[in-house]
């Protein structure tokens, strides 16, 4: 007679544990006199036994237990659950109720279906080496390390865009008040850890949260000095067309890899789904804030604003045009405004 | 300073006027003309203490004259509400009527919603049509079908006032009734863009349009605004004669459309004041290392300030300059607006990085001096580029909007940083409105190219 195999069924139909029966017949319950011990406060001491026929079927036989032994049912998608029965027969598909436990008996001779066959993607690779970096994340040197600078770069920020005798008062105010918000953003992603993994994983979400925040000012500094040293109005449709794809596609990666690296210590994704829900997210709310901006921007204002760049470089290092070359720059603002006031009439 | 807050002598709008509404007034005319719509007084008041030199002189005025006065309502189709009251006069015994022309703009702006009628000092009502404008010294010539014999003559003649000589301004003020009100000639304005007299006397709204007189009935000008305080302004009669003699000439036919006429008048106007402004060798005021462009033209008055704050690690130093004059359109709309503004910034205490802040926050100061509506105007197209004249680069920004009824009227805003220095800067704003397209590149060049750097 070949070995039986019972498993115990987790909620979402999975194996929780795997025990080899050596001999028949054996004994399952909540009493440690058992051969297969229950965790199940439904359970009894002494459930059911699991016996061999007189015609060599294997029976599962319930020992008066309090809540009996029943039998779950599966058909298609739903499923039902029979009465307490005194004896079942077991085939390989039975599921049994003990208590509110879910088992099956395998014999160890049942034949397992073929394995699938396995197709990596080839960028495993990356993957991997991005999912490293990612750990690196909740090293306590690389956040001590990050955190500092994240202060010293706020600092010096703040004290360069103040221009009052109060600098250095404003500047502990301004900082303090980056640091908690910054230490809010970690702690919403280190409370959303816990829920989902059991683990806050604080550290972690400050050091991302501090590295985001840098790659945010060198990316607008940069920007701004870009737009300030080479101006729109000096290039032709296809440069700056080609400057906002590269605009919105490097604040897309920036914000995926972060989205993504928050996602990494907060739940329990697959890598490629983590980085598809990333990418998505990030998308769709890039998508929406120039849905909106678009939408808004032939509405009515008589408000003038000047969101100018202005800094202390070489002025040979900018483009510039001579005063003739930017006047004809006026026939285009026409063209637009006058099609705009034949559009509202 | 023809808008309804601006300028006290607006005909009586149906509902009051918004005072919280913001013009394109600059600081300093602003200050002239606080005391807006003087209280309700009542004038017989004041003439009675003036005849009691002359007695019989005024009263023999209103008696000989009144009668060639008129009362204009303009009235709300659908409701046939009064939405304005002015005053106007005859000066031809076909019926002809002079008055303002924003006495009678809305029936010019929207005549599918308005019209306007006369009534004269018997209580006749006759409607009345719109023959000739001249929106930019605000006169206009309507027709009605009375034929009356009692009509001022406005023909050219060869005396002239003098200062101090006593005038008559006639009008409904408030529509409280007829009124009769004393005064003396001031003579013509100076800095103005448009002529103007200035009359001292209580001018209040309402009696636009209305002829002020000698005694002996020869109309000196068409009341046309007040400053409060007996500081008003009459129109010289000279421009009602002008359009009198064009609409009595042989063959003379109304335009069709009214407010093309008002857009042609209107593109035709900067053309001729715009001609020498910032031309080569015109003024430049010099602030710091920097020389700007100042006193554009005679009629532009120009003011300066500066300060140096204890507390502050930085000096600034303001100048500007604008025209005092408004072209008005509508209740909603005036123009012809020309304005500079420098504003200069040093500092020996702040890093050059720390300066570019202050600096940057100057020049990102929202510009809120140019309000109007949706049903006028469209919203501001800008561009930003930088600008290299005389060794000199200028981080520019251009804006440019169009006036949605009047076909090639522009409203355009230059704004320039002057850069170069590291611890000293200027930002400065040319403000243009009612330009064609022409005048607002060709001005933008030349401004530009007055602006210069250590030269």
């Amino acid at each position: 007679m070949a070995q039986l195999i019972v498993e115990i069924i987790d909620d979402k139909g999975g194996v929780r544990s795997r025990q080899r029966l050596y001999a028949l017949p054996a004994t399952i319950g909540r009493a440690y006199t058992n051969d297969v011990i229950l965790d199940d406060p439904h359970a009894c001491g002494h459930h059911l036994s699991i016996v061999v026929s007189d015609d060599g079927s294997l029976l599962a036989v319930d020992a008066n237990s309090v809540n009996g032994t029943r039998e779950r049912v599966a058909t298609g998608k739903r499923w039902a659950i029979s009465p307490p029965t005194q004896t079942i027969d077991l085939r390989p598909e039975t599921e049994l109720l003990v208590g509110a436990t879910r088992i099956r008996v395998h014999r160890e001779d049942e034949s397992v279906t073929p394995a699938i066959p396995l197709h990596l993607p080839t960028s495993a690779a990356r993957w991997t080496r991005l999912e490293r970096t990612i750990a690196q994340f909740a090293s306590p040197r690389l956040f001590v390390a990050l955190a500092l600078t994240f202060v010293v770069a706020v600092s010096i920020l703040n004290y360069w865009s103040n221009y009052d005798r109060l600098a250095s008062r404003k500047v502990i105010g301004l900082v303090l008040l980056a640091t908690a918000l910054a230490m809010f953003w970690a702690g919403a992603w280190a409370l959303a850890s816990r829920l989902k993994t059991g683990s806050s994983r604080f550290r972690a979400h400050a050091s991302i949260t501090c590295a985001l925040v840098l790659v945010c000012i060198v990316m607008t500094l940069g920007d701004g000095l870009l737009r300030f040293a080479l101006p729109e109005s000096s290039f032709g449709v296809v440069f700056n067309g080609l400057a906002v794809v590269l605009d919105h596609a490097s604040a897309f990666v920036v914000f995926t890899a972060f989205l993504g690296a928050h996602l990494a210590y907060s739940s329990s994704m697959s890598v490629r789904r983590r980085w598809v829900t990333a990418g998505a997210s990030v998308g769709v709310i890039m998508a929406l804030g120039t849905i909106v901006e678009q939408s808004a921007k032939d509405d009515f204002s008589t408000k003038l604003e000047f969101p100018e760049t202005l800094l202390p470089i070489d002025t040979r290092f900018m483009r510039s045009v001579p005063a003739t070359g930017f006047t004809a720059t006026l026939a285009g603002l026409r063209d637009e405004v006058d099609q705009l006031a034949a559009k509202q009439p | 300073m023809l808008d309804g807050v601006a300028r006290p002598n607006v005909p009586i709008p149906a509902t009051p006027p918004n005072l919280s509404r913001v013009s394109t007034l600059s600081r300093a005319t602003a200050a002239l003309l606080v005391t807006f719509l003087p209280a309700l007084t009542p004038l017989s008041g004041q003439t009675a203490t003036r005849d009691s030199t002359s007695p019989s002189g005024t009263a023999a005025v209103v008696q000989r004259y009144g009668n060639r006065v008129v009362k204009i309502e303009v009235l709300e189709q659908g409701s046939a509400a009064k939405s304005t009251v002015g005053t106007g006069f005859f000066v031809s015994a076909n019926g002809y009527i002079v008055t303002n022309y924003h006495v009678i703009s809305s029936v010019v702006n929207t005549p599918a919603s308005y019209h306007a009628v006369m009534i004269d000092r018997a209580g006749r009502t006759s409607p009345l049509r719109v023959l000739a404008l001249d929106v930019i010294n605000d006169v206009a010539i309507v027709g009605s079908d009375t034929r009356t014999p009692q009509h001022f003559d406005i023909g050219d003649r060869t005396s002239r006032e003098a200062q101090g000589d006593r005038l008559f301004a006639l009008g409904h003020p408030r529509d409280v009734g007829f009124a009769i009100v004393e005064g003396t000639y001031n003579g013509l304005l100076q800095h103005t863009l448009y002529p103007k007299l200035h009359f001292t006397g209580s001018l209040n709204p309402g009696m636009s349009g209305g002829p002020t007189i000698d005694a002996t009935g020869h109309v000196v000008g068409i009341n046309v605004s007040s400053a409060g305080e007996q500081l008003s302004f009459l129109v010289p009669v000279e421009r009602a004669r002008t359009l009198l003699t064009a609409v009595t000439a042989q063959g003379f036919a109304p335009p069709k459309d009214m407010l093309t006429e008002v857009a042609r008048q209107l593109r035709e106007n900067p053309a001729r004041y715009t001609a020498g402004m910032f031309a080569p060798g015109s003024p430049t005021v010099r602030l710091g290392d920097f020389t700007l462009p100042t006193s554009p033209a005679p009629f532009f008055r120009c003011w300066g300030d500066g300060s140096t704050r204890r507390d502050l690690p930085y000096t600034r130093a303001r100048h500007y300059c604008s025209t005092e004059d408004h072209v008005f359109i509508t209740g909603d709309q005036s123009t012809g607006f020309v304005g500079i503004a420098h504003t200069w910034l040093a500092s020996k205490e702040l890093s050059s990085l720390r300066f570019y802040s202050l600096f940057e926050d100057v020049f990102r100061a929202k510009d809120e001096t140019l309000w109007g509506s949706e049903e006028d105007l469209t919203r501001f197209a800008c561009t930003t580029g930088n600008v290299r004249e005389h060794q000199t680069t200028m981080r520019s920004v251009l804006c440019l909007r169009r006036y949605k009824r009047l076909p090639g009227l522009y409203d355009a805003v230059l704004k320039v940083a002057v850069l170069g220095a590291s611890k000293s800067g200027v930002v400065t704003t040319m403000t243009l409105t009612g330009v064609t397209y022409e005048s607002a590149q060709s001005l933008s060049h030349r401004y530009l190219e007055r602006i210069a750097w250590r030269n």
